[in-house]
């Protein structure tokens, strides 16, 4: 390990670099060493937090300190120096002509390398060349085998496909994914695996592939216990692939999941707002109507106006309305590729009617509700309501003779056994709540147990972890 | 025989509505296709517009053919077929690709598969097209109007659209209507089943569309419906007492399940 790491004085004594340059090769080293602390330990806590810290540091890497990292760990001689060198070669501004001569690196550290070129490349907006790049970083991805790498190859995945989306074309990946996908399968990288899934239900979803999505979701089984981020996606797209195929309360469970397990950042925000678009249209497509809260969210707010003058119409049961609503913010929801869902409420502002009538009535005849809800004959108000009875949004029972409906007596839910039900259901939640978090507790090995004592630095190294992950504030 | 000869002996018999033998040429068209490599288009074949556009019409020839004889898996596996020629981007339209597609959707219907159904509308994302700007084409119109009724419930204007034969832009869309009528006919009945305690038979054949009394008695011997006097009755399974006996059983299980866990806590 200290082969591999030229002491700081070293590059201090350059004093070519600016301070906050400095400052980022640090820190990078830094991470470096983390990285390498997880690969040696088998402790993926290490490089969780240096994803924690990179969100802060993005802004300010730059060419010239990731070079050097670069320079001080890679050997030349191995092919992945040039992809890695040639891919910066124009952000080049310090050039450097002192030589190291480092080991090959582990594993860990190589792929963490290309993860943050690509980042890098990411965040100056040049996804042609991050193709170019991603193309080689596929490549070396095949060559290892390790179990550690697990983190950090799931996050270069992620890169590898945000470029492609940046142009255009989320096709051409599919293979490649695919093959990931297997392989992780295989090896019970869990953290690849859900990524792979993931983005290739993205891919599908992006080109209206529903059925296929849908297939992939049948065929695979979605690891537990990986990053919350990218479960939060899983059960989006979920969401999302139910809602078409109209089975709403699946849907509407997976994108309350969805918002649950949504990291409450501000660089989240956009996902959050995506899914709560999305659960509000579930919401009003079972008949329900979202609570007029989720709208007056600050954060939120902007965004769902369409959605807002949406739920209105749909309450009133007012069709004009609706339809004011739709030519006003059509464009905005076709954005969100949420038109057609919308469309389909059209249809719903009809079973919310029934179900005013039916609350508020006893006894209606067939008629009456045919001129509520201006349908043109009895016989459609009949076929509409055994429909809705059916379907279990309204209970009633329809007598044919006189040609009324009569709603049921409501039934005390006390009466029956549900209450007992709801509790059993939330005392086992609690439960197994509580066996989880004992499970997850964590305890030091018993066989280096006198040699943390002695270890201060791992004390603090260890506190530092705990704390970041109270704060919980994963990108 | 050439594919040439094939081709135009099979467009040949087409236009002459003799559809068993468009089939017949069909299986020896395709085997030639794929001999080609054209009966699925690829990359290498894809700088070949013109060749693409001929296995599309005749594929295209091919669903219609199948329609026509009432093959249905036919028509739908040719469908299939036809999905990527139509995603290319580099073939000018085909007139017959609206046409083709809402058949399509109509059979989805009939089939009851309204999950497939929505599916396949929320593709034509992908050329820019809303279910609304949708409904605008001639074609179109008609499996989404009748997919909205039968969601809605409101299957009368479902058969009064299907007893007038006359709307539809061309007579593969009457194919349908036998199986869409049947389809819709067990919704009914199940919606019946759940929200009447009794109807009188005659009521009975009018809300199912049925024509004389023969058809209603064979209906409700299928369903297993009990008859009295003219009357069916639709009955409620009750199991209230049964319900009771079980529900002490389950709360004492409950209860000793939750002193055990509450024994490993402390």
């Amino acid at each position: 390990m200290e082969t591999t790491e030229p002491s700081i004085d070293v590059v201090e004594s350059k004093q070519c670099l600016q301070i906050s340059s400095r400052l980022t090769f640090i820190e990078l080293r830094e991470f470096l060493t983390l990285v390498e602390q997880s690969a040696v330990k088998y402790d993926p806590r290490y490089v969780l937090k240096v994803f924690r810290e990179l969100t802060p540091l993005r802004r300010e890497l730059d060419a010239g300190s990731l070079l050097k990292v670069i320079k001080q760990t890679v050997p030349e001689s191995q092919t992945h120096y040039g992809n890695l060198v040639g891919a910066l070669a124009d952000y080049d501004d310090a050039v450097m002509d002192e030589d190291f001569s480092v080991p090959t690196p582990r594993p860990d550290i190589d792929l963490f390398l290309h993860l943050l070129v690509q980042i890098f490349l990411h965040d100056k907006k040049d996804f042609n060349r991050l193709e170019l790049f991603n193309q080689k970083t596929v490549i070396a991805l095949a060559q290892y085998n390790e179990r550690t790498l697990d983190h950090i190859a799931a996050k270069i995945w992620f890169y590898v496909f945000r470029s492609k989306e940046a142009l255009k074309d989320t096709v051409s990946i599919r293979p490649a994914l695919q093959t990931a996908l297997r392989t992780a399968t295989l090896r019970h990288d869990n953290e690849i695996r859900a990524a792979a899934i993931t983005l290739l239900l993205r891919s599908y979803l992006l080109s209206n592939d529903i059925n296929q999505a849908y297939n992939l979701v049948e065929k695979t089984e979605f690891p537990e216990q990986v990053t919350n981020s990218v479960v939060a996606r899983y059960y989006y797209y979920l969401a999302r692939i139910q809602t078409i195929q109209l089975d709403y309360s699946s849907a509407n469970e997976c994108a309350i999941t969805a918002i649950r397990k949504c990291p409450q950042t501000k660089s989240a925000l956009g996902f959050l707002q995506a899914a709560t678009k999305l659960h509000i249209l579930i919401q009003l497509l079972t008949g329900e109507i979202p609570e007029l809260s989720t709208f007056r969210d600050l954060a939120l707010e902007k965004s769902l106006t369409p959605y807002l003058a949406v739920t209105r119409a749909v309450r009133l049961g007012d069709l004009n309305l609706f339809n004011d609503a739709l030519t006003k913010y059509g464009a905005s929801l076709k954005k969100d590729t949420n038109y057609n869902l919308v469309l389909r409420l059209r249809q719903n502002v009809i079973k919310t009617g029934i179900r005013i009538i039916s609350l508020s009535y006893k006894k209606i005849s067939l008629k009456d509700i045919c001129i509520k809800l201006h349908l043109d004959s009895e016989l459609s108000a009949e076929y509409i309501v055994a429909k809705a009875i059916k379907d279990g949004v309204i209970d009633a029972t329809i007598e044919h003779k006189d040609g009324y409906m009569k709603s049921n007596e409501m039934l005390d839910v006390y009466s029956t056994r549900a209450p007992q039900e709801e509790f059993d259901r939330r005392i086992k939640f609690c439960m197994a709540l509580n066996n989880d978090s004992v499970r997850a507790m964590r305890y030091p090995l018993s066989t280096n147990r006198g040699e943390i004592k002695a270890d201060v630095d791992f004390k603090e190294r260890e506190q530092e972890i705990l704390q970041y992950l109270q704060e919980d504030d994963f990108f | 025989m050439s594919l040439e000869q094939l081709t135009s002996q099979l467009s040949k018999s087409f236009s002459a509505n003799k559809y068993a033998e468009c089939l017949k040429l069909l299986t020896s068209i395709k085997i030639q296709l794929i001999e080609k490599n054209l009966l699925v288009p690829s990359l290498s074949t894809a700088s070949n517009p013109n060749d693409l556009a001929i296995s599309r019409s005749i594929l295209e020839i091919g669903a219609l053919a199948s329609i026509n004889s009432e093959d249905l898996s036919g028509f739908s596996s040719y469908i299939t077929l036809l999905t990527p020629f139509y995603d290319l981007a580099s073939l000018p339209e085909s007139p017959n690709k609206n046409k083709l597609l809402s058949l399509y959707l109509l059979l989805l219907l009939t089939q009851g598969d309204l999950a497939l159904f929505h599916i396949e509308l929320e593709r034509f994302a992908n050329y820019g097209l809303s279910v609304d700007e949708l409904e605008k084409d001639e074609y179109f119109a008609i499996p989404i109007k009748f997919e909205k009724w039968i969601i809605d419930g409101n299957f009368n204007k479902v058969y009064e659209l299907l007893s007038s034969k006359h709307s539809f832009p061309s007579k593969e869309f009457n194919l349908f209507e036998k199986e869409l009528l049947d389809s819709i006919r067990l919704t009914i009945a199940t919606n019946i089943e759940s929200s009447y305690t009794t109807l009188p038979l005659e009521n009975l054949k009018l809300l199912l569309f049925l024509k004389n009394q023969a058809d209603v008695k064979h209906f409700i011997d299928e369903m297993g419906w009990p008859v009295q006097n003219g009357v069916v009755h639709f009955e409620k399974p009750s199991t209230a007492p049964e319900d009771e006996i079980n529900d002490d059983k389950q709360i004492i299980k409950n209860s000793l399940t939750y002193a055990k866990e509450m024994e490993s806590i402390v």
